[in-house]
């Protein structure tokens, strides 16, 4: 029987994507961290069957969105703040983030969150993560063609809404 | 050369993986007159490429200018998609691409989020959660617990609060003649009963031989 350190390895190599998705979902660092730590419980609960599973990121991402739903409707009103951006930027890999940058960042996510909910899922499993449609798909239970629909409808809401603010 | 290779071609262009004979292919095709319009967005730069080599920097903004429009028409594979980010992610960017660099730098910040925390499962938190849980699991039994222990004593309570007769019972009569007028009641009470129940057993018993006569 392997042991815990074995057994997480397997997700660290995306284990960043998780928790991205995981915040982009519930827009609360706390909640993400929370959302992983169920995960890693959920790994190990079922670390037999873990090792048998072929594509272990799609099957994680597919848990981390089912916690992340089950977070959402637990929730007795929405945690969404526009403080809550701040982190992300904390959070980067470029350490030297320029003021400017940081201003864009939170216009752009104040828009990527007044999307719907699908579209902002799917604008950020393409744009942020370089998922394929199918992969999306996949995720999503929706079909290709709705993901591409979907994900249009999101980019031309975005050109619309930033082509209005002076960077 | 059919489109199709210049597809092929271009996307490994895209991705630096091109050789010099395939670069050549290239800048023949976008040189001569019938060039697909699907494919015309990427002329300018073997054209320029071939003519000056010092006008880099516009043929550049003309390729990522079509590929940001393929972008928000969502008809950009995930190499043209990759091209952006590495375009608007340097300093360099065009004065006539400025308004979108905010959007694809925004993009790749927000992928560079990592998690920090180690890969493992917290014990002090799952502790906490355990003790929440086992804490909820005593407060329900007790409840469960003093909930039946309740309904019991309510039903024994009950039960106690006879009604007067039965309560009669065990009222001590102050002498003997009061306690055989007490039993004199009771007997009479019991014999009440008794004579109504019976009068109404044969009332049934009547009713039950007529119906059996009328049907025979």
């Amino acid at each position: 029987m392997q042991n815990e350190t074995n057994l997480f390895k397997q997700i660290e190599v995306f284990k960043n994507k998780l928790f991205r998705y995981a915040l982009n979902m519930l827009k609360n660092e706390l909640d993400a961290e929370d959302v992983i730590q169920e995960l890693l419980v959920r790994i190990w609960q079922r670390k037999e069957q873990f090792d048998q599973i072929e594509n272990k990121e799609a099957w994680c991402m597919t848990v981390t969105r089912n916690l992340c739903i089950d977070k959402i409707r637990s929730r007795k009103q929405s945690s969404q703040d526009v403080s809550d951006y701040h982190f992300i930027a904390d959070h980067g890999a470029t350490p030297d983030i320029i003021t400017e940058d940081r201003e864009n960042l939170k216009i752009v996510m104040d828009v990527l969150n007044s999307l719907p909910e699908n579209q902002k899922e799917i604008i950020h499993l393409r744009d942020v993560e370089g998922y394929t449609y199918k992969e999306i798909a996949e995720l999503t239970g929706l079909s290709e063609d709705q993901v591409k629909v979907n994900l249009f409808r999101a980019r031309q809401r975005l050109k619309e809404k930033l082509k209005n603010f002076k960077y | 050369m059919d489109t199709q290779y210049i597809e092929i071609l271009l996307e490994k262009f895209w991705n630096a993986e091109t050789t010099e004979q395939e670069e050549q292919h290239l800048k023949i095709y976008f040189q001569q007159p019938n060039i697909d319009p699907v494919l015309a967005y990427a002329k300018p730069f073997f054209v320029v490429m071939e003519e000056d080599q010092s006008c880099v920097p516009d043929f550049t903004e003309s390729i990522v200018s079509r590929l940001v429009e393929k972008y928000f028409a969502a008809e950009t594979n995930l190499e043209e998609e990759a091209i952006l980010k590495s375009y608007f992610g340097q300093e360099n960017v065009a004065p006539g691409l400025q308004a979108n660099s905010a959007i694809f730098r925004s993009l790749n910040m927000m992928g560079n989020v990592a998690y920090s925390k180690p890969l493992k499962i917290q014990k002090t938190d799952s502790k906490k959660v355990s003790i929440i849980h086992l804490n909820w699991f005593k407060v329900a039994a007790a409840a469960v617990f003093f909930g039946v222990g309740g309904y019991f004593v309510l039903q024994q309570s009950t039960q106690t609060e006879m009604p007067p007769i039965a309560k009669a019972r065990y009222i001590e009569p102050d002498n003997p003649e009061e306690a055989l007028e007490y039993t004199l009641k009771a007997l009479a009470m019991v014999s009440r009963k008794y004579k109504k129940g019976e009068a109404q057993l044969l009332e049934g018993m009547k009713t039950i031989n007529n119906a059996k006569g009328a049907g025979n």
